[in-house]
């Protein structure tokens, strides 16, 4: 228990002062302001200088008569890394599987609420999910590849979205490998298998997959939790990377995680959300005892 | 620290228990061994024992005069050659795939093989009397009552199509049946209900016997139910093209397109497209206004007789008769008789009775020289000019030239009632096997290609039927060879039929190897029972030939799986 206080004491006085994020439940309190600091910055700059990319309002979901989110407020910023922690079962992936609407495929899952991705109800009936599922990619807990070769699973999206050259398809292969800082590793061997890579270079195969259909939001459900240490020092970095230029959601069950990789971070428990602000607030100050147990191991 | 302790209680609560004898559990493991051993062993006899005496059957050999020696050199002969040769597949389609370190020295296998055919060439040669059925011709020759002659050919041609339409229809209906099980399962309870029937339904059809899908077979494809009426005299057909077949005075076959069976033939003939029947290429006939009408049979007849008449008076005057000068007689006769038709029959009849005459052997070409003389006669007076066009009656000279893809309702006893019969009997094995694969297929599979943005079926096209091509294919090579070697419901399809044809589409009759094997099989003679032997290596040959080509092509599609 102390010692996870300790390490994060370590941790992050390496950061400077953030400002506080605005609390849950607070309605569209952080306005939209022109993003005026330097990308290459990012880690460093203001947390809340960042527009609203996802907007949840009221989002309760069951699965059948089971309620398992309690409704959630919560806005989403663009282009940061928020995270979700939270002990098994408080519906941390069921929250992020409404933003790209995968909880379809659950038989008796139901949500009601609303989800707002830059003027998309997401929920809504009418929504073609084909079209949100583009815009919003996801990493799973897993690696995933398809038993395909290297190359085929990156342009297995493009091929579905778009009519694409041969030649523009290779560049863009390329491009998301590069983005996915796996083209060094897997530049002599495109043509084969994809499950012929290690566990980290599949999970970022995966991340590979995903940006390129060039989404705006990239949802990762426990994306280390299957990877070995420095596999999973490499996908953080990556997520360090991609932040500037995709809003990152990611469930993660490990704490330093959260701290490590995040701008903000919310915590939920038992289907509510119990306290959502910047990272190093959540982790230094929780203003709430469950946030504050949870943290220190006390539960979870 | 916990940890520890959690062990120590476990330690004291199995104390209460008394431990199992290490020898008694290790005599059960030998025991176990031993069995399976056994088994593995006996099963391995038995089979090659079958198997040698089908080949030695097949080769002529009479098992039971050989000395003991040979006796055990035939049966080690034909395993090496068994074991080589499986072997061999197997390994070959390792290393063309690449593989890394080899599981069996390559030449360990091939000397095997090689040892094995050098035996079976030593006993082959030293066995004296005996007959080898297997051979070349045995494969190409037609079924004959002569064992000597008698071939497979036909019924191996059919066993390939009957096969090969099966395959057509039964792949994409079965893998399609799975894919809507598996895949597409419907969401309203009362569909939910239909879905289990249709389930329920596909698992027992695969432990029905055989010979109830050739009844069924029988009454859907053969007869269609019964819905068409054939007392008609004529069914609907359709790929077959009809033409009424006209003789010119040259000897030569004519054809004249005509709408179908029943139409009558063009009134005027002097437009007509005519085509000859020997290559079904279009020629240019000329046609003089007074014959454009074709004459009836008496007044054919007549003229023929009178050409035949001249030609028989040309012999007589003739001093010698040789085979060269014959096309010169019918021409000279044709010069006598202008405009006369050319009666083959009674030329030849009128030069055979000419050389029984003279006392002279007949010669063998005068008995075949019908097609050369017309051919003569046609180059020396007639070259693309017929002065008439006979026909014989209005009916009966009305042929068909069916295409490939003939289909007439019913089918009949037809090849691709047998094919269609053939696919009821491995359906169920296919989609159970299907089914297995598409569930083996991983969920996150799915899922990654769902978030991706790809609908439903894409992901079905794209990731689940590809990642489930290797379960696929191997229920599929499991079924055809089922659908290889079955007889029963084909006997009901096809029964036990003399055909020295292959098929030429779809309507015709056939046979298979395994009818054809049986119907050799049920004969007394000592002959036939070698022919089917050597039927039977030829059938598992092929059988062999198949399923390592489909293996073959799944080792390819799984290239990317692992």
């Amino acid at each position: 228990m102390t010692r996870i206080n300790v390490e994060i004491e370590k941790a992050m006085p390496e950061r400077p002062e953030r400002p506080v994020a605005p609390p849950a439940g607070e309605a569209s309190v952080s306005p939209r302001r022109l993003v005026s600091v330097d990308e290459d910055t990012a880690p460093q700059e203001d947390a809340a200088s960042a527009p609203t990319a996802i907007k949840v309002r009221a989002l309760s979901s069951w699965y059948d008569a089971n309620r398992v989110l309690n409704d959630l407020n919560m806005d989403i910023p663009a282009k940061r890394v928020t995270a979700l922690i939270g002990p098994s079962g408080c519906g941390k992936s069921t929250y992020i599987r409404w933003i790209n609407r995968m909880n379809d495929l659950v038989p008796g899952a139901r949500a009601e609420g609303t989800l707002d991705l830059h003027g998309i109800d997401v929920l809504s009936k009418k929504t073609d999910v084909v079209d949100l599922r583009r815009r919003v990619g996801m990493v799973f807990q897993k690696p995933n590849p398809f038993p395909k070769s290297i190359y085929d699973n990156i342009a297995y999206g493009p091929r579905l979205h778009m009519r694409i050259g041969r030649r523009d398809l290779d560049e863009l292969v390329e491009q998301a490998l590069k983005g996915a800082a796996l083209w060094d590793e897997v530049k002599d061997r495109l043509r084969e298998s994809a499950l012929g890579l290690s566990g980290g270079q599949q999970q970022r195969l995966c991340i590979a997959r995903a940006i390129a259909v060039a989404p705006e939001v990239l949802l990762m459900d426990e994306p280390c939790s299957a990877l070995d240490p420095k596999s999973t020092a490499a996908v953080e970095d990556l997520i360090h990377e991609l932040r500037k230029q995709y809003t990152i959601v990611i469930v993660t069950h490990n704490m330093q995680q959260a701290s490590r990789v995040s701008d903000h971070t919310a915590f939920l428990y038992q289907g509510d959300l119990i306290e959502y602000g910047p990272t190093k607030r959540i982790f230094m100050q929780p203003t709430r005892k469950e946030t504050e147990d949870y943290i220190t191991g006390r539960f979870g | 620290m916990t940890v520890l302790s959690d062990a120590g209680v476990g330690d004291a609560f199995a104390a209460r228990f008394p431990s199992k004898s290490r020898n008694a559990r290790r005599l059960k493991d030998r025991v176990f061994m031993v069995v399976c051993v056994c088994a593995a062993t006996a099963s391995t006899l038995v089979l090659v024992t079958l198997l040698t005496s089908v080949v030695v059957k097949a080769l002529g050999l009479t098992y039971t005069h050989l000395p003991l020696f040979k006796q055990f050199l035939v049966g080690l002969g034909i395993f090496l050659l068994f074991v080589g040769g499986l072997t061999t597949i197997i390994l070959g389609i390792r290393i063309a795939k690449g593989a890394r370190g080899r599981i069996v020295p390559v030449w360990l296998v091939a000397a095997a093989g090689l040892l094995g055919s050098a035996l079976m060439l030593y006993l082959l040669a030293t066995s004296g009397e005996s007959r080898n059925f297997l051979t070349a011709d045995f494969i190409t020759s037609v079924p004959s009552r002569n064992p000597e002659q008698a071939g497979i050919w036909p019924a191996m041609i059919g066993t390939l199509c009957v096969c090969a339409i099966c395959a057509f229809f039964a792949i994409p209906i079965g893998v399609g049946t799975a894919v809507l099980l598996e895949e597409y399962s419907p969401k309203h309870p009362l569909l939910r209900r239909a879905h289990m029937f249709v389930q329920l339904n596909i698992t027992n059809l695969a432990g029905v016997p055989s010979i109830v899908y050739g009844i069924l077979g029988l009454t859907a494809f053969v007869n269609l139910f019964g819905l068409i009426d054939r007392s008609a005299g004529t069914v609907p057909n359709f790929g077959a093209t009809w033409y009424e077949r006209y003789q010119t005075e040259g000897g030569e076959s004519l054809l004249v397109r005509v709408e179908d069976e029943k139409v009558g033939p063009p009134a005027d003939l002097s437009s007509a497209a005519f085509i000859r029947e020997a290559d079904m290429k279009p020629i240019a006939v000329t046609i003089e206004p007074e014959a454009a009408f074709a004459p009836r049979r008496e007044r054919a007849a007549a003229v023929i007789g009178a050409f035949a008449d001249a030609f028989e008076a040309q012999v007589d005057r003739a001093e010698s008769l040789e085979v060269d000068r014959i096309p010169e007689m019918v021409a000279e006769a044709y010069r006598a008789a202008p405009g006369l038709m050319v009666d083959q029959q009674r030329i030849v009849t009128a030069a055979v009775a000419r050389f029984a005459r003279a006392d002279a052997a007949v010669p063998r070409e005068v008995r075949r020289a019908r097609r050369g003389l017309v051919n003569d006669v046609e180059a020396f007076e007639l070259h693309g000019r017929f002065a008439y066009v006979l026909t014989d009656a209005a009916a009966g000279f009305r042929v068909d030239k069916k295409s490939p893809w003939y289909i007439q309702l019913p089918f009949g006893r037809s090849i691709l009632a047998g094919g269609l019969t053939l696919m009821l009997v491995i359906l169920p094995i296919i989609i159970i096997a299907s089914q297995e694969a598409l569930r083996a297929v991983p969920r996150s599979l799915r899922q990654g290609s769902m978030a991706l943005g790809s609908t439903h079926w894409q992901t079905t096209r794209r990731i689940t039927l590809p990642s489930a091509t290797p379960g696929i294919m191997t229920g599929v090579i499991l079924a055809m060879s089922r659908a290889i070697g079955e007889a029963a419901p084909l006997l009901i399809i096809a029964g036990i039929v003399y055909i020295t044809f292959t098929p030429q589409n779809l309507m015709d009759q056939f046979t298979v190897m395994p009818l054809q094997i049986f119907e050799w099989a049920r004969r007394p003679q000592q002959e036939f029972f070698q022919l089917a032997a050597a039927g039977i290596i030829l059938l598992m040959s092929i059988l062999l030939c198949i399923n390592g080509l489909a293996i073959y092509i799944r080792h390819r599609m799984n290239s990317y799986q692992s």
